[in-house]
């Protein structure tokens, strides 16, 4: 005769394993949220402190973006091509005015700050 | 340990074990899928923004007409120095340079100032001639030399290499002996190709940017810390309207699971009228099916989220490497912010369980004020 599964005990075993299949898949979480790899994260950014570089290696094309924040468009490869370049999103909205960011914009009348 | 009206729904559940089955692991999937992707860029934002923290406030640099162009090192960091809440100005020599497999971030490392931490990972610093790279430089191979072009094409001895943890920041990196360095991009000496400015306090960094650049006989772009940050975060945003085009299956999906799970609930009428006549409560039929839907419903999400977490966070998540770097290594696991996080799981389980959930409501509510006769001959008619 095949088995029923209309049966209480069951449910009580079924509860129970799906309890503990969740509490399993919420230990994993909790590991890895409290696991916060601090010891690499220290180190990396001893490293980061001593070279003072700046855009890290995680960013897609990491290759071009580090350091992009500091790099220049497309003069960089005019003046010297060893220098970082500037990604595609800098150079479309790219002036050389506006890329003197904080020093003086003779074209609007600005003048020089005085102390 | 169970109350009755938890185990009668759980032996509900068993009346149709497949069918039950089957929505749990299509809930878990869809969970996981959508977790994943709304995690991932969360998890690059966090680890971008942790390390950044680690980089300097302000990277001055000159240019004139035809570009960026190397500054004077003893003369640039007296007149940054002079300038009022600069805390330190430390020269660097860097540039890209061609490596065997692509571009490499060459940098050109001196003793003095490197802490003893970092030291003792070292064998030592490069002497002329040497190298130490990162671990993506050339990889899997354990090279003794390294071939670099700048302006010059020269080989290195590779002495050591920078340690594998850190290679979120290390991966690309040649370090070499500061004349190495300038010899390789044409840097004349006593020159660097820009300054690292650190200042006292985070909100002094667009303060001072007018200062310094007055103080400058040249003209300089600065590039403070902050705006680093916003370029990096401007990035991951439009990766982030990718991943929201690709969380629209996802959701139609889920349109459709919620769809089956009301019809199917709305099918089950005559059951429902068939406790309501033994004497069961509205309420107790409510929580009833609230039960049956959380026994599916939690565990899946759980399971889901928790395969979400090990995909991105995960350690040796090399899926990462190959999808998105085109790393040839596996990369360090990404640093969790628990906020940032928590806020993507509570919209995955809100967007995902609310409405599975809510469509199992719909029987109840209507059988809460139906007739009990016509609720079990309503199922006739079906």
């Amino acid at each position: 005769m095949k088995p029923s599964y209309d049966r209480l005990d069951k449910s009580g075993q079924g509860i129970l394993v799906i309890a503990l299949v969740s509490f399993i898949a919420l230990a994993v979480i909790a590991i890895l949220s409290v696991q916060t790899h601090r010891d690499s994260q220290q180190t990396t950014q001893l490293w980061i402190n001593y070279l003072a570089l700046q855009t890290p290696a995680i960013v897609p094309s990491g290759h071009v973006l580090r350091n992009s924040g500091y790099a220049g468009p497309a003069i960089d490869r005019r003046h010297s091509p060893h220098l970082p370049v500037m990604s595609l999103m800098q150079l479309a909205d790219f002036s050389l005015e506006n890329e003197m960011a904080g020093s003086l914009k003779p074209a609007r009348g600005e003048m020089p700050l005085k102390d | 340990m169970f109350s009755t009206l938890q185990i009668w729904a759980f032996r509900d559940l068993l009346r149709r074990p497949y069918e039950s089955l089957l929505l749990g692991i299509t809930l878990t999937l869809t969970i996981a899928i959508v977790g994943t992707l709304l995690l991932f860029p969360r998890a690059v934002q966090d680890t971008l923004n942790t390390l950044l923290k680690a980089s300097p406030s302000i990277v001055l640099r000159r240019f004139d007409a035809a570009g960026f162009c190397p500054l004077p090192v003893p003369a640039s960091v007296r007149v940054a120095q002079t300038v009022v809440g600069v805390v330190s100005v430390r020269p660097r020599i860097w540039g890209l340079v061609n490596g065997p497999d692509g571009l490499l971030t060459m940098v050109g490392v001196q003793k003095e100032g490197m802490p003893e931490g970092l030291a003792s990972q070292l064998t030592r610093l490069p002497e002329r001639g040497e190298v130490i790279i990162g671990f993506g430089v050339v990889a899997g191979q354990s090279a003794g030399t390294l071939q670099l072009e700048g302006v010059i094409r020269q080989n290195y001895q590779v002495i050591d290499r920078l340690p594998e943890k850190t290679s979120l920041f290390t991966h690309d990196l040649v370090l070499m002996n500061p004349e190495d360095a300038r010899q390789l991009i044409s840097l004349p000496k006593g020159y660097a190709s820009d300054l690292a400015i650190d200042v006292f306090h985070e909100g002094e960094q667009d303060a001072i940017l007018s200062d310094l650049a007055a103080a400058f006989s040249w003209p300089v772009r600065c590039v403070t810390r902050r705006q680093s940050q916003g370029i990096s975060a401007s990035r991951l945003n439009r990766a982030r309207t990718l991943v929201a085009i690709t969380v629209i299956p996802a959701v139609l999906a889920l349109c459709l699971l919620v769809a089956v799970n009301t019809r199917k609930s709305m099918g089950r009428q005559s059951d429902l009228g068939i406790m309501k006549a033994t004497g069961w409560t509205t309420g107790d039929i409510i929580r009833f099916q609230m039960y049956r839907e959380l026994f599916v419903c939690l565990p899946s999400a759980v399971v889901g989220i928790c395969l979400s977490f090990v995909l991105v966070y995960g350690p040796g998540a090399s899926w990462v490497a190959d999808f998105f770097f085109g790393w040839k290594t596996i990369p360090p696991s990404f640093y969790l912010e628990t906020t940032g996080a928590a806020t993507v799981v509570l919209e995955v389980a809100a967007l995902m369980l609310v409405p599975v959930i809510a469509s199992a409501f719909l029987p109840a509510l209507k059988g809460a004020t139906s007739d009990v006769h016509d609720m079990i001959k309503g199922a006739g008619r079906r």
